[in-house]
């Protein structure tokens, strides 16, 4: 179920902070360039690789030109993915040794086909659920992956369990360096690019370059405008909102609202990745790793004068887990064996499989918001008129004009003791754009304070000659690759399959996509976990590329 | 007197026809979206097919009643209608549609008015214009203008004006019908009429008011040219043939002067054919509405319709062109009263 987060990258732009920036990938750096195209960097550097691309499949006996039929997405990928895509065609082209047939779909027609094995190779793209290397690994190559391409390895499923059952930051980075250079020796699907966080703001704007960081949150509450507490904020975006209720939605939008409304038993201290005490005070293993055990604050107050506590607690997982909505994240919720509350103050998670290091990273996901349990059923979802009406809200904000996917407007809430502190305004006017173009030019006129996701590469280099905004970059947690259909993908022999697959992969130059497509918005991913994180290396590039 | 009691009972008859001709007229629509909308497969399938496990998605099919025979859903469609006037629940983000036809209709009635206030302000005068200037340079440029602000496409027009009012002059917003802060203002007043000029009027702001009406400029005169061509071209011709009739050389014999020929004898009469049009033009303004909508993101029907036809909820898309339908449905027959009542030409 997880692949739904999809929905949500797209035509994301995030950010990228220097501390993410990637390594070249050997062989395609610098080979970029504005409209060079493949074919240029062909004769250069990328010529080792296409002669790799070639022993790779005259050793497995493939005939070439190899016919690929590629499937892209336009409208939920981005725009770019057009321009994107046609790059990689001549990439392979140039190379001589493929014939490539792009082909596009649009996005409710190509989810349902390509898990009908309708697409040999595809476009694929993930936002992370939470910023940790196993949800770069776990939910694309375990078992009961989202990807269904028809990968399935019982060596890589151990190393998998090994990796997130270490709690030793040490010994699990080399775990999880090790199962990279593994899975980039099966490749069943080829990295491409890495997203970066970006916002654009005016002038008078600060604490926004704050909230791009590694957690991928993006929190109201630091902004300021003007450098006074009393101003409002104006904040545009072109997510969109599924649902207010976060058993029914699990996309970027509705969790931009959810993170700045909702309690959270753990969530991301500003400027980290970790996770650590929203309405809890400690959470904490039991000694044999089976239990969780979360202490709450006392005292807490939903706005609407409910008492928050650790019942509400057991009662919003239990109830993610029950509704079990196909637009929400229960999936994230599969370690959770029962959840018992000793006492008000005290919330013990009973998991099935023991040590499970990201489950504090789960708890502060898109599955990890406290909703009110006086407000809310247990067994079916509440709309949003009814949630904003109930003024059930324990976060830094509450919500006090909904208009979906329009104007949604937050009021600071007060009485907030969580992790994001006290908001420094007044309240946030969120504005959602259908056009990005439109947005663009709000941004430009000062008719909006802050635009955040998504603007397209082209809008974003025009905006950084501008004087009157500031574009910002963060580290951004987003990729984008190519899969491949294990089973329906050119190759008589899973060994003739894998040497197209390398070919393939010799023979993209990650450099003049980043470049030429996205202006450097995205960057060069070099393997299976994105730069920044525990264990990020260059596996794929170091194999393929050099 | 007999005469008019006569005439007034025919006029009776032949409004009573037009109205009772609305039924078929409608219910033939209904039955033709529907149908339409169920080529590709069920509701449920085409918009989360690729999303939910079969068995889930075989569920879901079951509840909502998409597994019975298509006439009988088609009844069940019809019967709700006809009751309650339910037109379902969207399945893409689970609003009613009786709702989103409230708060998305009343915005784009509300831009489609300002739109024919605009193609009366602009179309009328200079239609009146290129006919008092028959074939002079004035007629030609005015011609050329119609033609011009016809033939361009609304989404086309709407960016050139986007970039000389907005990029370039500065002048007016570039998109919504509200500065966000103003938009959060109004919803938090005490009216919400979904007409935003009304509900700006009761915030007492003059300030919110005024960026109300700087919001609408942009797409009104977008989707309102488009009509004013329409009617430019109209009145010219009928003003030129009604200055060539009996009644308007019989005027002129008399020593009546042009400007009041034209003025109270050939332009009324000139007009009559405008008001016909008029109801085509609502009609097609509603299809214009969706592509200013999307360009000026005006929360409107039309705007609404292409977001849910994207996400292929075929329920929504059903719900909002049969209330389209229905709409164009009284407009027509409101334009039949009124030519039954200006033109006596009409024959009844």
């Amino acid at each position: 179920m997880r692949h739904k987060t999809n929905k949500v990258i797209a035509a994301a732009a995030l950010s990228a902070a220097m501390a993410f920036t990637l390594t070249a990938c050997g062989g395609n750096s610098g080979a970029g360039g504005n409209g060079g195209g493949a074919k240029a960097s062909i004769s250069g550097s990328q010529g080792a690789s296409t002669a790799r691309a070639a022993k790779y499949l005259k050793d497995a006996g493939v005939s070439t030109p190899v016919t690929l039929n590629i499937e892209y997405n336009p409208d939920h990928y981005g725009s770019s993915s057009d321009q994107e895509y046609q790059d990689i065609k001549e990439q392979l082209e140039a190379t001589g040794l493929f014939k490539v047939n792009l082909q596009s779909a649009e996005w409710v027609t190509y989810n349902a086909q390509r898990v009908k094995d309708a697409y040999p190779i595809y476009q694929m793209g993930w936002f992370p659920d939470y910023p940790d290397p196993d949800n770069y690994l776990s939910v694309f190559f375990g078992p009961n992956n989202f990807v269904n391409n028809h990968f399935s390895d019982a060596g890589i499923d151990q190393e998998i369990v090994a990796e997130q059952t270490d709690t030793n930051p040490t010994t699990r980075k080399t775990k999880i360096e090790q199962l990279q250079n593994d899975l980039a020796d099966k490749l069943s699907t080829l990295p491409l690019l890495q997203g970066k966080q970006e916002a654009v703001t005016g002038l008078d704007m600060t604490g926004v370059q704050d909230t791009l960081d590694a957690s991928f949150q993006f929190r109201f509450a630091g902004m300021q405008k003007g450098g006074s507490a009393s101003n409002e904020i104006n904040i545009g975006t072109t997510d969109k909102v599924t649902a207010l209720d976060p058993a029914g939605s699990y996309d970027n939008g509705s969790y931009l609202l959810e993170y700045n409304v909702y309690p959270f038993v753990e969530g991301f201290k500003p400027g980290t990745p970790t996770p650590a005490g929203d309405i809890a005070t400690d959470c904490a293993f039991s000694t044999d790793g089976f239990q969780y055990t979360c202490h709450i604050k006392p005292g807490l107050k939903w706005a609407n004068g409910d008492t928050l506590d650790a019942n509400d607690v057991k009662f919003s997982y239990d109830r993610d887990i029950k509704i079990n909505n196909p637009d929400g994240p229960s999936s994230l919720l599969e370690n959770i064996k029962s959840i018992t509350v000793p006492d008000n103050l005290t919330v013990v998670f009973n998991l099935k499989n023991a040590n499970d290091v990201t489950f504090p990273q789960v708890l502060a996901s898109p599955a990890g918001p406290i909703v009110d349990d006086q407000v809310f059923p247990a067994d079916k979802l509440l709309s949003d008129d009814a949630i904003v009406k109930a003024n059930a809200f324990a976060g830094p904000y509450t919500i006090d004009t909904y208009q979906v996917n329009n104007l949604v407007h937050f009021k600071a809430n007060p009485s907030y003791q969580g992790l994001q502190g006290l908001a420094k305004n007044a309240g946030v006017t969120l504005k959602t754009y259908a056009e990005e173009s439109n947005m663009k030019l709000d941004i430009e006129n000062n008719a909006i304070d802050v635009a955040y996701r998504s603007l397209s590469p082209t809008d974003t280099a025009s905006l950084q000659k501008n004087k009157k905004v500031k574009v910002l970059y963060g580290p951004g947690g987003e990729i984008r690759y190519l899969t491949f259909n294990m089973n329906t993908m050119p190759g008589n022999t899973p060994a003739q399959k894998l040497a197209v697959r390398q070919a393939i992969a010799s023979s993209i130059d990650r450099d003049e996509i980043s470049q030429s497509v996205y202006k450097g918005t995205y960057e060069p991913l070099c393997s299976y976990v994105p730069d920044g994180l525990l264990g990020a290396n260059t596996a794929v590039c170091d194999k393929y590329n050099k | 007197m007999a005469k008019q009691r006569s005439s007034r009972g025919a006029l009776a008859r032949y409004l009573s026809i037009r109205f009772i001709l609305i039924i078929p007229t409608v219910w033939i629509l209904v039955t033709v979206v529907f149908f339409l909308m169920r080529i590709t497969g069920n509701p449920i399938e085409a918009a989360q097919g690729g999303r939910l496990p079969p068995k889930l998605l075989q569920e879901r099919i079951h509840a909502a009643g998409y597994d019975k025979p298509l006439l009988v859903q088609y009844w069940n469609y019809l019967w709700a209608l006809i009751r309650h006037f339910d037109f379902g629940t969207t399945f893409s983000d689970h609003r009613q549609i009786s709702q989103i036809l409230l708060t998305n209709g009343a915005a784009t009635l509300e831009l489609v008015i300002y739109a024919l206030i605009i193609a009366f302000l602009v179309g009328i005068p200079l239609g009146r214009l290129a006919a008092r200037y028959h074939d002079k340079w004035g007629d030609v440029v005015i011609r050329i203008f119609s033609l011009l602000v016809y033939a361009a496409p609304v989404f086309f027009l709407g960016l050139l004006m986007k970039l000389l009012f907005t990029n370039v002059l500065g002048w007016l917003p570039s998109s919504g019908r509200a500065s966000p802060d103003v938009q959060a203002a109004i919803e938090a007043g005490h009216t919400h009429t979904g007409f935003m000029l009304i509900d700006a009027i009761a915030t007492g702001s003059m300030s919110n008011v005024v960026d109300v009406l700087k919001h609408a400029i942009l797409p009104s005169v977008c989707l309102g040219l488009m009509t004013a061509g329409v009617f430019i071209r109209l009145v010219r011709i009928n003003l030129l043939e009604t200055l060539r009739t009996d009644f308007v050389t019989a005027a002129r014999a008399r020593g009546v002067k042009e400007r009041r020929v034209v003025s109270k004898h050939a332009f009324r009469n000139a007009l009559i054919p405008v008001v016909t049009v008029m109801g085509m033009q609502i009609a097609l303004m509603l299809g214009g509405a969706i592509l200013t909508e999307t360009t000026f993101e005006w929360r409107g029907l039309g705007q609404v319709l292409a977001n849910y036809i994207q996400a292929r909820d075929f329920v929504a898309v059903q719900g909002i062109v049969t209330a389209i339908a229905l709409v164009i449905a009284a407009i027509s027959f409101l334009i039949d009263v009124i030519n039954a009542l200006v033109d006596p030409r009409v024959r009844y």
